[in-house]
């Protein structure tokens, strides 16, 4: 296949240039293939993709006299946009519990002044085909802080595509884990400290969620506020209620989301989504109805997750989102081959979901979710070059991940096939 | 009272020898011994692949047909080495010889009726590895709610790992040294002590011994007449399997964890079928540099020239469907038809079956899939599902996965 491919360049760099072409000089890549699966729920059969500058230039029909530095047209190609994990906790040290303990209400933090870089497991998910991450704080908190997104590189740290994402409100029970009661602790008696933190239940953390929305609306509206309320913690409440910061709410059970979009409601929250949401589907008709973006995931080969508080989104529940009209992605992947965004993709598609659908959910639909479509997600002249290139349909797990395009540069190459 | 009874003997004697028949028609073979190809027919006698061909004789009226309609017919799967489908996969203590999976297997579990879903009609079920020599496993086939009626071979294998669950692994070797040896120094003197010759006949032959029932599962072991299956962590464990089978003379089959890869070419050598999985990636972190190097066991199987069967895990992501993990290794450059023979042919060998099960030829047990779509498409189910001879899955009548799947009735 490479001597084809090699050949192959010679001959388009040989072939007359158009004057087009010429004043453009040659084009980075040229990827030719059977059929592109857009992002955006489509796809295409026999199209050319041009790649200049890092940016897709060009997505149809073959033009005349196109040259590239470098070509990918052998039989049987399918391409996706570079899928988009919408909800990760890579490089953070401490993963889920990664959190400023001191208090619950932490929106002023930024999750990048945690971050380890240089943490291998952004590299490796260029194996599985991630070249977007958003990377979110711990779960500890009822306000985490603010998120962010990064395009992982296959050298060196990797690239900030966009920071503040969104700021972070936990509405499942994670927060309350290893708290206990007053008097129930470890320091009998006390009310809430560093060791013996409220919230406990669900309730408490519902109740966290509404304090801190109620400040932040406070300090947004009244000077009074602003003097009684710590000024970061308050203005970043107060952002976030206005509307500057989309807020994320992560919720993992039905009544999480429910909890949600309550809070949402009473606070007159508009720019927000759901992440982590493993019931979703439970409420989809709702989620729908409202037009609050959904991500969910980690989906699974079963049909009923093992824990409560672990829910894994069942195999069918992006099929039942999708039937009930609501906008939903599939996140939570990870670069161990079975529970990478890939399988999902699988499994989505064994859960009755059709193939175009399915490949949006991994990529246009997160991204657009997280608010990155303007960047990447989707197979567009302008956006950045992501892109993924397999030997057959990427919903086969058979089918081997060929080929990997981060910002107009291939970062993977296949060796397994051939 | 006492005729009566010979006579239902006798009428269940003719309806089995009668030639009970099933006939498969335009089946799209895959993956199997006979010749690939379109529109095929199948004729079943006796549970048995009798035909395979374009014509397989004059099909009588009465006979059963199941019409393929052109799609993809498989063998059915074969899982070489499991410790699911029982209550509990271990013992407390380290050396239980005596203790069987026919007494723990618990057939409503989840599990056998996922297997049948799947199509999965041959399971080696054997203890966990958390005990040294774990006791025995059966070969049992999901079709039916009693452990008897389930069991194709009752004492199937000797479990031993080489995998400590504490204690370093010089102590754990020599727990299992011990129990063999021991075991032997029963066999000998029970062999000294008895006067009849050996007749050639083992139970019988055995039974003459009058062993101790705790050490019979052993002295079976050592003299051969079932295998151990031998589960290995590291590199190491797969070398001291190899010493203990050449120590004592019995026959090891290896099941292999990914951090094993370092003994690729050892395990060539045994030239016997290992297995692996469910999990196939090993990772090691270059103490150094940090540099985490991966590398995907089956292909350095492969590559070093040894054969394996592949296993599958219901507790995990993705891995819990064998046509996924076959789907894995193609994805990761092994070639198609030996991914399709780790879970069918390669994983009846590795169990001794590998003349009744595992494939479609003529003279094996007739365990085949119907399949809706190609089974490495990822969105394909098995329609029907055939268990030697008998319709034993049909989808249309799974009220359990329409419920699931939230199909209506009829649908797809």
């Amino acid at each position: 296949m490479k001597s084809f491919v090699r050949l192959l360049s010679i001959v388009l760099a040989l072939a007359p240039l158009s004057a087009d072409a010429r004043a453009q000089g040659e084009a980075d890549l040229l990827v030719r293939v059977k059929r592109l699966y857009v992002g955006d729920g489509t796809f295409k059969d026999d199209v050319a993709i041009v790649i200049r500058n890092g940016k897709f230039e060009s997505v149809g029909p073959l033009k005349e006299g196109v040259a590239a530095k470098e070509t990918f047209d052998a039989e049987g190609l399918y391409a996706t946009p570079g899928f988009v994990e919408g909800s990760s906790f890579v490089g953070l040290p401490r993963g889920a519990d990664e959190n400023e303990e001191g208090s619950e209400t932490t929106p002023e933090l930024d999750v990048r002044a945690g971050l380890d870089l240089s943490d291998p497991e952004f590299a490796r998910l260029l194996d599985v085909g991630v070249t977007t991450v958003v990377v979110v704080p711990g779960y500890r908190n009822v306000f985490g802080g603010l998120s962010a997104a990064f395009k992982p590189k296959p050298k060196g740290p990797p690239r900030l595509l966009r920071a503040g994402v969104a700021s972070q409100a936990v509405a499942h029970r994670a927060p309350t884990a290893g708290n206990s009661p007053p008097g129930r602790g470890f320091f009998r008696g006390g009310g809430p400290d560093l060791f013996n933190r409220r919230p406990n239940t669900r309730m408490g953390v519902v109740h966290e969620l509404r304090r801190g929305l109620q400040e932040g609306r406070g300090v947004a509206s009244t000077e009074g506020w602003r003097r009684l309320y710590p000024k970061a913690t308050g203005d970043a409440l107060a952002r976030a209620v206005k509307g500057e910061t989309p807020f994320v709410f992560s919720a993992s059970t039905a009544t999480d989301v429910l909890a949600a979009l309550r809070i949402a409601d009473e606070f007159g929250v508009s720019k927000f989504y759901v992440q982590d949401a493993g019931e979703a589907h439970l409420v989809a008709a709702k989620l729908a109805e409202r037009k609050v973006g959904v991500l969910i995931g980690p989906i699974d080969a079963r049909f009923r997750a093992e824990s409560e508080e672990e829910r894994s989104g069942v195999m069918t529940a992006p099929k039942i989102l999708d039937a009930a009209g609501a906008t939903y992605g599939i996140s939570r992947g990870t670069s161990d081959d079975a529970s990478s965004l890939r399988a999902f993709l699988t499994y989505a598609v064994r859960g009755g979901l059709t193939p175009e659908k399915a490949a949006a959910a991994v990529t246009g639909r997160p991204a657009a979710i997280t608010g990155l479509s303007d960047a990447t997600g989707v197979v567009a002249p302008g956006l950045d070059a992501d892109l993924l290139l397999f030997d057959g349909d990427p919903t086969s797990p058979s089918s081997t991940l060929a080929v990997v395009v981060s910002d107009g540069a291939v970062v993977r190459r296949s060796e397994a096939r051939k | 009272m006492k005729s009566l009874s010979l006579l239902a003997v006798l009428l269940l004697a003719t309806a089995s020898s009668s030639g009970q028949e099933l006939v498969v028609r335009n089946a799209r073979l895959m993956g199997t011994g006979a010749a690939d190809g379109p529109k095929v027919d199948l004729r079943v006698v006796d549970g048995k692949i009798a035909a395979v061909g374009e014509s397989v004789g004059p099909v009588s009226p009465r006979t059963p047909v199941v019409d393929a309609k052109g799609r993809f017919v498989t063998p059915a799967f074969v899982l070489a080495h499991t410790w699911e489908g029982m209550d509990r996969a271990n013992e407390v203590m380290d050396v239980t010889p005596f203790v069987s999976v026919t007494d723990a297997i618990d057939p409503t579990s989840s599990f056998f009726d996922n297997m049948l879903r799947d199509g999965v009609y041959t399971i080696h079920v054997a203890p966990g590895d958390r005990t040294a020599i774990g006791g025995l496993g059966a070969v049992v086939r999901p079709t039916a709610l009693v452990v008897e009626e389930m069991t194709i071979v009752p004492e199937a294998s000797v479990k031993i790992s080489m995998i400590p669950p504490q204690g370093n692994r010089a102590a754990h070797m020599a727990k299992i040294r011990a129990a063999l040896e021991d075991a032997r120094r029963h066999m000998e003197s029970k062999e000294r002590a008895t006067d009849t010759k050996p007749t050639g006949n083992f139970a019988a032959d055995l039974e003459a011994l009058q062993l101790d029932r705790r050490k019979a599962p052993l002295v079976r072991l050592l003299k051969r007449e079932i295998p151990a299956f031998v589960s290995c962590a590291v590199a190491g464990d797969v070398t001291r399997a190899l010493d203990l089978e050449k120590e004592f003379g019995i026959d090891v089959r290896l099941a292999l964890g990914p951090d094993t890869w370092r003994a690729a070419s050892v395990v060539a050598s045994t030239k016997k079928v290992a297995v692996v999985g469910p999990r196939f990636w090993s990772e090691e972190e270059d103490p150094e540099t940090g540099a985490v190097v991966r590398r995907f066991l089956p292909k350095v199987l492969s590559d070093a020239g040894a054969t394996f069967a592949v296993v599958s895990v219901q507790t995990s992501l993705g891995e819990r469907y064998l046509w996924y993990q076959a789907a894995t290794l193609i994805r990761h450059g092994i070639a198609k038809d030996a991914a399709w023979a780790s879970v069918t042919s390669r994983a009846a060998e590795v169990l001794g079956l590998g003349a009744s099960k595992g494939s479609l030829d003529v003279g094996k047990d007739a365990d085949l899939l119907v399949w809706t779509d190609d089974p490495m498409s990822g969105r394909a189910w098995v329609d029907v599902g055939v268990s030697e001879g008998r319709v034993v899955y049909e989808r249309v009548k799974d009220r359990r996965l329409a419920d699931l799947l939230g199909i209506q009735e009829g649908g797809r």
